[in-house]
Protein backbone atom coordinates (compact mmCIF):
# COMPACT_ATOMS: atom_id res chain seq x y z
CA UNK A 1 0.00 0.00 0.00
CA UNK A 2 0.89 3.82 -0.65
CA UNK A 3 3.26 5.02 2.22
CA UNK A 4 0.35 8.35 1.95
CA UNK A 5 -2.46 6.03 2.30
CA UNK A 6 -1.38 3.71 5.44
CA UNK A 7 -0.40 7.79 7.36
CA UNK A 8 -4.25 8.30 6.17
CA UNK A 9 -5.45 5.25 7.68
CA UNK A 10 -3.10 5.56 10.83
CA UNK A 11 -4.17 9.20 11.15
CA UNK A 12 -7.83 8.13 10.41
CA UNK A 13 -7.57 5.62 12.92
CA UNK A 14 -6.08 7.57 15.94
CA UNK A 15 -8.78 10.30 15.85
CA UNK A 16 -11.51 7.61 15.82
CA UNK A 17 -10.07 5.89 18.58
CA UNK A 18 -8.93 9.04 20.31
CA UNK A 19 -12.48 10.19 20.16
CA UNK A 20 -13.58 7.14 21.17
CA UNK A 21 -11.70 7.40 24.85
CA UNK A 22 -13.06 11.23 24.85
CA UNK A 23 -16.49 9.59 25.21
CA UNK A 24 -15.52 6.83 27.91
CA UNK A 25 -14.46 9.78 29.90
CA UNK A 26 -16.41 9.54 32.98
CA UNK A 27 -18.65 12.38 34.51
CA UNK A 28 -16.66 13.19 37.64
CA UNK A 29 -18.09 15.68 40.09
CA UNK A 30 -17.29 16.55 43.86
CA UNK A 31 -19.10 18.12 46.54
CA UNK A 32 -17.24 21.17 46.14
CA UNK A 33 -17.81 21.56 42.72
CA UNK A 34 -21.95 21.18 43.23
CA UNK A 35 -21.65 23.32 46.49
CA UNK A 36 -20.17 26.57 44.49
CA UNK A 37 -22.36 25.64 41.65
CA UNK A 38 -25.77 25.95 43.88
CA UNK A 39 -24.37 28.71 45.87
CA UNK A 40 -23.35 30.65 42.45
CA UNK A 41 -27.18 29.69 41.21
CA UNK A 42 -28.53 31.05 44.43
CA UNK A 43 -26.83 34.04 44.01
CA UNK A 44 -27.55 35.11 40.16
CA UNK A 45 -31.01 33.80 40.46
CA UNK A 46 -33.28 36.97 40.94
CA UNK A 47 -37.02 35.56 40.99
CA UNK A 48 -39.58 36.27 43.25
CA UNK A 49 -42.20 33.47 42.93
CA UNK A 50 -42.55 30.36 45.68
CA UNK A 51 -39.83 28.39 47.52
CA UNK A 52 -41.04 25.64 45.12
CA UNK A 53 -40.34 27.60 41.55
CA UNK A 54 -36.90 28.93 43.53
CA UNK A 55 -35.86 25.62 44.28
CA UNK A 56 -36.47 23.73 40.66
CA UNK A 57 -34.78 27.51 39.01
CA UNK A 58 -31.98 26.90 41.24
CA UNK A 59 -31.63 23.40 40.54
CA UNK A 60 -31.81 24.11 36.18
CA UNK A 61 -29.18 26.97 36.98
CA UNK A 62 -27.04 24.41 38.93
CA UNK A 63 -27.25 21.89 36.33
CA UNK A 64 -26.25 24.47 33.30
CA UNK A 65 -23.31 25.88 35.56
CA UNK A 66 -22.13 22.48 36.48
CA UNK A 67 -22.42 21.39 32.81
CA UNK A 68 -20.79 24.84 31.74
CA UNK A 69 -17.75 23.97 34.00
CA UNK A 70 -17.35 20.44 32.74
CA UNK A 71 -17.30 22.06 29.32
CA UNK A 72 -14.74 24.46 30.18
CA UNK A 73 -12.61 21.63 31.60
CA UNK A 74 -13.50 19.12 28.15
CA UNK A 75 -11.80 22.16 26.39
CA UNK A 76 -8.80 22.60 27.99
CA UNK A 77 -8.03 18.67 27.98
CA UNK A 78 -8.70 18.45 24.32
CA UNK A 79 -6.83 21.49 23.34
CA UNK A 80 -3.20 19.89 24.67
CA UNK A 81 -4.12 16.45 23.46
CA UNK A 82 -5.30 17.95 19.60
CA UNK A 83 -1.92 20.09 20.24
CA UNK A 84 0.96 17.30 21.46
CA UNK A 85 -0.77 14.56 18.24
CA UNK A 86 -0.36 17.71 15.83
CA UNK A 87 3.62 18.60 17.12
CA UNK A 88 4.41 14.72 16.52
CA UNK A 89 2.43 14.26 13.23
CA UNK A 90 4.23 17.22 11.78
CA UNK A 91 7.40 16.14 12.56
CA UNK A 92 6.71 12.99 11.28
CA UNK A 93 5.06 14.22 8.18
CA UNK A 94 8.15 16.56 7.97
CA UNK A 95 10.89 13.62 8.55
CA UNK A 96 8.90 11.12 6.25
CA UNK A 97 9.07 14.21 3.17
CA UNK A 98 12.98 14.66 3.79
CA UNK A 99 13.21 10.71 3.49
CA UNK A 100 11.25 10.86 0.31
CA UNK A 101 13.54 13.73 -1.31
CA UNK A 102 16.63 12.30 -0.72
CA UNK A 103 15.84 8.45 -1.28
CA UNK A 104 14.91 10.23 -4.80
CA UNK A 105 18.13 12.31 -5.25
CA UNK A 106 19.88 9.39 -3.87
CA UNK A 107 18.13 7.36 -6.97
CA UNK A 108 18.84 10.03 -9.60
CA UNK A 109 22.33 10.23 -8.97
CA UNK A 110 22.92 5.90 -8.72
CA UNK A 111 21.36 5.79 -12.03
CA UNK A 112 23.55 8.96 -13.56
CA UNK A 113 26.85 7.00 -11.98
CA UNK A 114 25.45 3.91 -13.17
CA UNK A 115 25.08 5.17 -17.11
CA UNK A 116 28.57 6.91 -17.25
CA UNK A 117 29.99 3.47 -16.28
CA UNK B 1 10.85 -5.80 8.84
CA UNK B 2 13.85 -3.33 9.95
CA UNK B 3 15.04 -2.76 13.25
CA UNK B 4 13.20 1.53 12.96
CA UNK B 5 10.04 0.13 11.47
CA UNK B 6 9.98 -2.33 14.74
CA UNK B 7 10.72 0.43 17.32
CA UNK B 8 8.04 2.61 15.13
CA UNK B 9 5.51 -0.20 15.25
CA UNK B 10 6.42 -0.95 19.21
CA UNK B 11 6.15 3.13 20.03
CA UNK B 12 2.44 3.44 18.28
CA UNK B 13 1.00 0.41 20.19
CA UNK B 14 2.56 1.88 23.57
CA UNK B 15 1.10 4.72 22.55
CA UNK B 16 -2.48 3.65 22.21
CA UNK B 17 -2.35 1.77 25.22
CA UNK B 18 -0.67 4.65 27.05
CA UNK B 19 -4.18 6.63 26.07
CA UNK B 20 -6.16 4.21 26.80
CA UNK B 21 -4.70 3.91 30.02
CA UNK B 22 -4.97 8.00 30.88
CA UNK B 23 -8.12 8.08 29.41
CA UNK B 24 -9.77 4.67 30.98
CA UNK B 25 -7.37 3.47 33.28
CA UNK B 26 -6.33 5.96 35.40
CA UNK B 27 -8.46 7.82 38.06
CA UNK B 28 -9.83 11.07 38.11
CA UNK B 29 -8.02 13.52 40.59
CA UNK B 30 -10.62 15.47 42.67
CA UNK B 31 -8.76 18.84 42.42
CA UNK B 32 -8.68 19.25 38.68
CA UNK B 33 -11.24 16.92 37.23
CA UNK B 34 -10.23 15.58 34.08
CA UNK B 35 -7.85 18.45 33.24
CA UNK B 36 -5.50 16.68 35.26
CA UNK B 37 -4.79 14.21 32.70
CA UNK B 38 -2.70 16.32 30.43
CA UNK B 39 -0.01 15.65 33.21
CA UNK B 40 0.74 11.90 31.78
CA UNK B 41 2.49 13.61 28.37
CA UNK B 42 3.42 17.15 29.51
CA UNK B 43 5.57 15.22 32.18
CA UNK B 44 6.52 12.54 30.25
CA UNK B 45 7.61 14.67 27.46
CA UNK B 46 9.52 16.80 29.69
CA UNK B 47 11.49 13.98 30.92
CA UNK B 48 11.83 11.93 27.40
CA UNK B 49 13.22 16.05 26.56
CA UNK B 50 15.83 15.86 29.29
CA UNK B 51 16.67 11.98 27.98
CA UNK B 52 17.47 13.75 24.58
CA UNK B 53 19.23 16.30 25.84
CA UNK B 54 21.37 13.64 27.77
CA UNK B 55 22.11 11.84 24.74
CA UNK B 56 23.21 14.89 23.48
CA UNK B 57 25.94 15.69 26.48
CA UNK B 58 27.10 12.07 25.71
CA UNK B 59 27.58 11.70 22.74
CA UNK B 60 29.11 15.46 22.44
CA UNK B 61 31.49 14.07 24.97
CA UNK B 62 32.30 10.82 23.13
CA UNK B 63 32.81 13.43 20.11
CA UNK B 64 35.35 15.00 21.75
CA UNK B 65 36.78 12.05 22.54
CA UNK B 66 36.92 9.89 19.45
CA UNK B 67 36.46 12.47 16.82
CA UNK B 68 34.20 10.26 15.14
CA UNK B 69 31.25 11.82 12.69
CA UNK B 70 28.85 9.28 14.16
CA UNK B 71 28.54 10.93 17.45
CA UNK B 72 28.49 14.05 16.32
CA UNK B 73 25.94 13.16 14.02
CA UNK B 74 23.68 11.10 17.04
CA UNK B 75 24.17 14.42 19.27
CA UNK B 76 22.86 16.81 16.48
CA UNK B 77 19.53 15.03 15.67
CA UNK B 78 18.83 14.23 19.50
CA UNK B 79 18.68 17.80 20.31
CA UNK B 80 16.62 18.49 16.72
CA UNK B 81 14.03 15.53 18.67
CA UNK B 82 14.51 17.58 22.17
CA UNK B 83 13.46 20.61 20.78
CA UNK B 84 10.52 18.76 19.44
CA UNK B 85 9.41 17.41 22.88
CA UNK B 86 10.23 21.02 24.36
CA UNK B 87 7.60 22.53 21.89
CA UNK B 88 5.34 19.80 23.54
CA UNK B 89 6.09 20.88 26.99
CA UNK B 90 5.84 24.13 26.28
CA UNK B 91 2.66 24.39 24.63
CA UNK B 92 0.59 21.95 27.12
CA UNK B 93 2.14 23.49 30.23
CA UNK B 94 0.32 26.65 29.53
CA UNK B 95 -2.77 25.63 28.80
CA UNK B 96 -2.46 23.22 31.89
CA UNK B 97 -1.50 26.42 33.73
CA UNK B 98 -4.04 28.76 32.48
CA UNK B 99 -6.65 26.19 34.18
CA UNK B 100 -4.91 25.42 37.47
CA UNK B 101 -2.90 28.67 37.93
CA UNK B 102 -5.18 31.27 35.79
CA UNK B 103 -2.18 32.62 33.76
CA UNK B 104 -0.93 31.32 30.62
CA UNK B 105 2.60 31.99 31.84
CA UNK B 106 4.65 32.78 34.86
CA UNK B 107 8.40 33.74 35.54
CA UNK B 108 8.47 31.26 38.60
CA UNK B 109 11.69 29.13 38.78
CA UNK B 110 10.87 25.62 37.14
CA UNK B 111 9.61 27.56 33.83
CA UNK B 112 12.09 30.31 33.69
CA UNK B 113 14.86 27.65 33.93
CA UNK B 114 13.35 25.29 31.61
CA UNK B 115 12.55 28.04 29.03
CA UNK B 116 16.69 28.71 29.27
CA UNK B 117 17.55 25.40 28.83
CA UNK B 118 15.67 25.17 25.64
CA UNK B 119 16.69 28.74 24.18
CA UNK B 120 20.20 26.80 24.69
CA UNK B 121 19.35 23.45 22.49
CA UNK B 122 17.86 26.51 20.56
CA UNK B 123 21.17 28.14 20.32
CA UNK B 124 22.90 24.86 19.63
CA UNK B 125 21.23 24.40 16.41
CA UNK B 126 21.82 27.97 15.51
CA UNK B 127 25.17 27.25 16.13
CA UNK B 128 25.64 24.25 13.77
CA UNK B 129 23.97 26.18 11.40
CA UNK B 130 26.26 29.08 11.09
CA UNK B 131 29.73 27.77 11.81
CA UNK B 132 32.06 26.44 8.93
CA UNK B 133 32.21 22.56 8.56
CA UNK B 134 35.65 22.18 10.76
CA UNK B 135 34.31 24.47 13.65
CA UNK B 136 30.83 23.18 14.15
CA UNK B 137 31.22 19.77 15.32
CA UNK B 138 33.54 20.78 18.01
CA UNK B 139 31.65 24.13 19.32
CA UNK B 140 28.47 22.04 19.08
CA UNK B 141 30.21 19.33 21.28
CA UNK B 142 31.17 21.65 23.56
CA UNK B 143 27.72 23.79 23.69
CA UNK B 144 26.01 20.52 24.31
CA UNK B 145 28.28 19.73 27.19
CA UNK B 146 27.17 23.03 29.03
CA UNK B 147 23.95 23.13 28.07
CA UNK B 148 23.21 19.81 30.26
CA UNK B 149 24.40 21.46 33.00
CA UNK B 150 20.97 23.30 32.88
CA UNK B 151 19.34 20.23 33.19
CA UNK B 152 19.59 19.12 36.83
CA UNK B 153 19.05 22.68 37.59
CA UNK B 154 15.60 22.66 35.83
CA UNK B 155 14.37 19.79 37.58
CA UNK B 156 15.59 21.10 41.12
CA UNK B 157 14.23 24.50 40.39
CA UNK B 158 11.45 23.97 43.35
CA UNK B 159 13.99 22.64 45.92
CA UNK B 160 16.59 25.14 44.76
CA UNK B 161 14.27 28.38 44.83
CA UNK B 162 11.41 28.21 47.20
CA UNK B 163 7.90 29.78 46.24
CA UNK B 164 7.23 28.49 42.87
CA UNK B 165 4.14 27.31 41.61
CA UNK B 166 5.38 24.12 40.54
CA UNK B 167 5.42 20.99 42.90
CA UNK B 168 8.22 19.27 44.26
CA UNK B 169 9.80 16.21 42.74
CA UNK B 170 8.40 13.96 45.18
CA UNK B 171 4.94 14.39 43.94
CA UNK B 172 4.97 11.75 41.15
CA UNK B 173 6.10 8.97 43.29
CA UNK B 174 3.28 9.85 45.77
CA UNK B 175 0.31 9.33 42.96
CA UNK B 176 -2.26 6.51 43.45
CA UNK B 177 -1.13 3.30 41.60
CA UNK B 178 -3.47 3.83 38.58
CA UNK B 179 -1.94 7.23 37.99
CA UNK B 180 1.27 5.74 38.54
CA UNK B 181 1.27 3.35 36.04
CA UNK B 182 -0.47 5.15 33.49
CA UNK B 183 1.90 7.86 33.71
CA UNK B 184 5.11 5.39 33.42
CA UNK B 185 3.24 3.44 30.43
CA UNK B 186 3.19 7.40 29.27
CA UNK B 187 6.60 7.76 29.73
CA UNK B 188 7.85 4.43 28.25
CA UNK B 189 5.68 5.01 25.12
CA UNK B 190 7.22 8.64 24.23
CA UNK B 191 10.50 7.12 25.16
CA UNK B 192 10.11 4.59 22.16
CA UNK B 193 9.08 7.30 20.21
CA UNK B 194 11.91 9.46 20.78
CA UNK B 195 14.01 6.35 19.95
CA UNK B 196 12.11 6.18 16.66
CA UNK B 197 12.74 9.48 15.75
CA UNK B 198 16.32 9.43 16.97
CA UNK B 199 16.60 5.97 14.22
CA UNK B 200 14.73 7.90 11.66
CA UNK B 201 16.36 11.29 11.39
CA UNK B 202 19.94 9.49 11.86
CA UNK B 203 19.24 7.30 9.14
CA UNK B 204 18.47 10.76 7.10
CA UNK B 205 21.69 12.25 8.25
CA UNK B 206 23.15 9.16 6.86
CA UNK B 207 21.76 9.05 3.44
CA UNK B 208 22.72 13.05 3.33
CA UNK B 209 26.04 12.26 3.62
CA UNK B 210 26.04 9.88 0.82
CA UNK B 211 24.04 12.12 -1.02
CA UNK B 212 26.85 14.44 -0.48
CA UNK B 213 29.86 12.03 -1.40
CA UNK B 214 28.23 10.82 -4.85
CA UNK B 215 27.56 14.40 -6.12
CA UNK B 216 31.55 15.37 -4.98
CA UNK B 217 32.12 11.86 -6.90
CA UNK B 218 30.05 12.99 -9.55
CA UNK B 219 31.60 16.96 -9.99
CA UNK B 220 35.06 14.65 -9.59
CA UNK B 221 34.53 13.02 -12.58
CA UNK B 222 33.10 16.20 -14.76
Amino acid sequence: MHKGLWITVLIAFALFFGLFLLSQIPVAITQDEVSTAVSDAIAETNAQVDEVEVEQLVAEKAAEKLEARQKRRLKFLVSAYFIIWLIFSLYALHLAKMQNQLHKRLEQLHDGLQRKE
Amino acid sequence: MTRTQLVGLLSAIFLFVAIYCVFSFAEIEMTMLEVQKIFYFHISSAFTLFLAFGVTFISSILYLIKRTDKYDTIAYVSTEIGIVFGIVVFTTGPIWARFAWNTWWNWEPRLTSALIMWLIYIGYLILRSTLAEDKKRVYSAVLGILGFLNVPIVYFSVELWQGGLHPDTSTKMNLPPTMQTAWLISWLALTLLYLFLLMLRYHGEQMKLELETLQHQQMGEL
